[in-house]
């Protein structure tokens, strides 16, 4: 068995494929079938691209008779709406419209006038999803795939992968990765965790022979403004950030799942773990003050428990009673 | 500083606990997703249940066995040296195309030494062993070839072999099938083989007693379960019957009654037995060892029971080692036409040791080592096992009034290479 | 063909019934990413198929049962 990787750029973020094959030809043409399968759904649901579908879907925003879209487009907006109903509204593809307020390269608040008046534009509810006609009442609405379809995407090349007689090999796109199968001799693949808050450091390596994992994170440092911190996670329900967990990863059968559960823990906010625990998939998650739990803790092979290491001996150091004071000296 | 009070060291693992009884049951959203999710074009697919080989694999063993004299207190005439064996056993796998993969066993042995003829009385009613004089480089050859297809989440496999000795020839067919269910958690299995047997007893013109040519019939069928309970542990249940139909007796053994032993050992034309073994895997991550448990219940219509209790250890060392030590006993009641000797004659007779009350204790240890990608992708493994067997009517589960003399004790020797190419 | 093969058949019978009723009360399922122990050669049925096959071999040369399992293969003169 020949092993080739093949890195590429896609969907914003460095990606790779890889897998064994009879030959290192045929690995590569796998490969180069897979990652055209990944550019596909790029150009296909690109927020960026006037050609693409997902803006002929936006273009229509207003239009009562809305497009007919292909079983493709139908089957991811039937999962939208599934996502939409188990998460309580807070997995909601029509929220990318809040990017228009909330410039956090900037710098800048906006107002609640402002966020009041972008979050009308808000809410999946108010699609009109009849399969195969998707309308989207109001002027100015838009649909947002990006929130998943890169885990599909990853799941996608998997297929293809497979579907080419591919047992044994990985896609990784950007951290969320899904997996062909483990070495060829039953091997599982290391599997390294990005830390949410040290670049280039990893959480945690996880031992995975088949499945997926996606992970979530606040990975930027949150905006500082007048004393109050904004984080860049927005719950489509306020319009607001929402204040939860740091970073979270998530094991499942397909990265699709698996990305809709980090999406939906961040956006619970503090009810986050709780609503992990209930699922039962496995999972790793980082607070904001650097404390790890979930049902991946310890089984990874190497762990470092990491966290802001100056604080955290401070914390160490603190008297029991300082702790119990409420806000400790890392916010703020 | 205070270190952390007992009460929330027990809401931690209150908390724990209710956490793993979450994850227990299948969360409502999480089906809801995965059936979403499933509906999406290509991701149906899951895992293979098992794969074929992805490529092409050798196996050589050789092994020396070589049982006990037998004591001198127990042999009335005859050769007291009995069987040695030499066994060279040939294996190899290779693919093919995505779906399948083929298996050949062949087997070649060389036999020599001497084998019990009958059980004589000693005169004060304890029976002693009458052995044939040593025989000379007996041959015996087998083939199996094995075919198995794959599919999403089954396998069915075909088989065709032979046995050749000088004296027996063996045909044999089977079929079998897997059926994977439950994310792979519980798998089912069936089968059905049959031989059919030719046996041209050597000497036959020497012996009144030993019949020129027979045929004997053997059917078989297997059902059974195999369970994953935790991610590391394992256990299969497997039902399994036979159905012998022809000449089942040995012709190269004879049976005293009254003092002649001038008669042959004659056993039932037909035979039913069924057998239901239990296999239990243990890995136990931590000390990186592994615990395997056998048992098996045997019963069949010519009265004999047994038990099979078997223990092994697999102790990974260092990556690339593994030391297993293991632990066999075995008990059996006897067959109903069984005596060692016989006083008037009967529709059915034998002496055969192996239809006598009696049990086994046997010791084995095996060393193996382990080498991968040397030199490319080459992967190999060598081992070197010993395996101490004794038997005796002391060790059976019953109490044995009169031990058959011919019991046999023997060590076994044998080293393995494997090769994946 | 005597009476005692069937009433032990149905003690046996019981027995794998509560066996496995009781393995599927303790299971939890184990998804395919969570199933790296499981593929250990030394957490297989038999990890060594030629010595499984020696060993019945011997045992069924030596001794008076059918030796279980599954392992395909027919006949021989040895018994």
């Amino acid at each position: 068995m020949e092993l080739r990787s093949h890195p590429f750029r896609a969907m914003g973020s460095p990606c790779e494929i890889r897998l064994y094959a009879e030959s290192g030809q045929r690995a590569d043409a796998v490969a180069a079938a897979a990652r055209a399968e990944v550019l596909r759904l790029e150009s296909k649901y690109s927020r960026y691209r006037d050609d693409s579908l997902v803006a002929r879907i936006n273009r229509s925003a207003g239009d009562p008779s809305g497009v007919e879209v292909d079983e493709e487009t139908a089957g991811l907006l039937d999962y939208a709406a599934t996502a939409f109903e188990q998460s309580d509204g807070l997995f909601d593809i029509s929220s990318g419209v809040l990017r228009r307020v909330w410039d956090f390269r900037s710098g800048r608040v906006p107002e609640p006038a402002e966020v009041d008046a972008v979050r009308r534009l808000v809410g999946f509810e108010k699609v009109r999803w009849q399969r195969p006609r998707l309308a989207l009442p109001l002027v100015g609405m838009e649909l947002d795939f990006g929130g998943y379809v890169k885990e599909y995407a990853a799941d996608r090349a998997v297929a293809v992968c497979r579907q080419a007689g591919v047992r044994h090999g990985l896609v990784d796109l950007g951290g969320d990765l899904a997996l062909a199968g483990p070495h060829p001799d039953g091997r599982p693949w290391q599997v390294g965790v990005r830390h949410p808050r040290r670049p280039g450091a990893a959480l945690a390596t996880l031992a995975l022979a088949e499945g997926a994992i996606a992970s979530s994170g606040d990975y930027e440092r949150c905006l500082e403004v007048g004393g109050r911190r904004y984080g860049h996670i927005l719950s489509p329900k306020t319009g607001w950030p929402v204040e939860g967990l740091a970073g979270v990863s998530v094991v499942a059968s397909r990265c699709l799942i698996a990305g809709t559960a980090t999406t939906i823990a961040m956006l619970k906010g503090s009810e986050g773990p709780a609503w992990l625990d209930a699922l039962g998939l496995p999972n790793l998650r980082i607070t904001p003050d650097g404390a790890v739990s979930g049902t991946l803790r310890g089984r990874s092979l190497r762990f470092f428990v990491s966290g802001f290491d100056p604080a955290a001996a401070a914390i160490a150091s603190l008297p029991e009673n300082a702790r119990t004071q409420g806000t400790s000296p890392l916010r703020g | 500083m205070r270190k952390g009070s007992g009460r929330g060291d027990e809401e931690r693992r209150r908390a724990r606990r209710r956490r793993r009884a979450a994850a227990r049951r299948r969360s409502p959203v999480l089906s809801a997703l995965t059936s979403s999710a499933l509906a999406l074009p290509g991701l149906a697919g899951g895992a293979r249940a098992a794969s074929p080989v992805d490529r092409v694999g050798a196996d050589y063993n050789f092994s020396y066995y070589a049982e006990d004299d037998l004591p001198s207190g127990k042999l009335a005439a005859g050769d007291d040296s009995r069987y040695e064996i030499e066994m060279h056993q040939f294996h190899a796998v290779a693919p093919l195309g995505e779906r399948s993969d083929a298996n050949l066993d062949i087997v070649h042995e060389t036999m020599s030494g001497a084998t019990p003829w009958y059980v004589a009385n000693s005169g004060s009613g304890t029976p002693i062993q009458v052995m044939t004089g040593a025989t000379v480089d007996e041959k015996r050859t087998d083939a199996l070839l094995t075919g198995s297809y794959y599919f999403e989440r089954a396998k069915a496999s075909a088989s065709g072999g032979f046995s050749l000795e000088n004296d027996y020839f063996s045909g044999n067919g089977g079929l079998s099938g897997d059926l994977d269910l439950n994310d792979k958690n519980t798998t089912l299995s069936a089968g059905g083989s049959l031989s059919f047997d030719t046996i041209e007893p050597t000497d036959a013109a020497l012996f009144a007693t030993r019949p020129t040519k027979e045929k004997k019939e053997t059917y078989s069928a297997f059902a059974g379960i195999s369970q994953v309970i935790r991610r590391n542990i394992a256990v299969q249940s497997t039902f399994s019957y036979q159905h012998g139909t022809g000449y089942l007796s040995d012709p190269y053994k004879q049976v005293e009654v009254a003092g002649n032993a001038n008669n042959p050992d004659r056993r039932p034309g037909q035979r039913n037995q069924f057998a239901w073994l239990t296999r239990y895997r243990h890995h136990v991550s931590p000390v990186e060892g592994t615990l395997h448990a056998n048992y098996q219940l045997y019963l069949d219509d010519w009265g004999i029971t047994s038990h099979t209790l078997e223990l092994a250890w697999h102790q990974t060392l260092f990556d690339a080692f593994r030391l297993v030590p293991a632990f066999r006993y075995y008990s059996q009641s006897q067959a109903d036409f069984y005596a060692p000797f016989f006083s008037a004659p009967a529709q059915h007779m034998s002496s055969d040791y192996r239809l006598s009350p009696y049990g086994a204790i046997s010791w084995k240890l095996r060393a193996e080592v382990e080498l991968q990608d040397w030199p490319g992708k080459l992967d190999w493994r060598g081992s070197f096992t010993w395996e101490r067997y004794l038997s005796g009517g002391e060790y059976a589960l019953q109490s044995v009034s009169l031990e058959n003399p011919g019991l046999v004790s023997f060590n076994l020797f044998t080293i393995a290479l494997t090769g994946r190419f | 063909m005597r009476a005692r093969p069937g009433r032990r058949g149905a003690l046996a019978a019981a027995l794998l019934g509560a066996l496995l009723l009781g393995a599927a009360a303790g299971c939890a399922p184990v998804r395919p990413w969570e199933r790296d122990l499981l593929a250990r050669p030394d957490m297989a049925w038999e990890p060594d198929s030629l010595e499984a096959r020696r060993r019945g071999h011997v045992f069924f040369s030596k001794e008076g049962s059918l030796q279980g399992g599954s392992a395909g293969g027919g006949g021989c003169g040895c018994n």
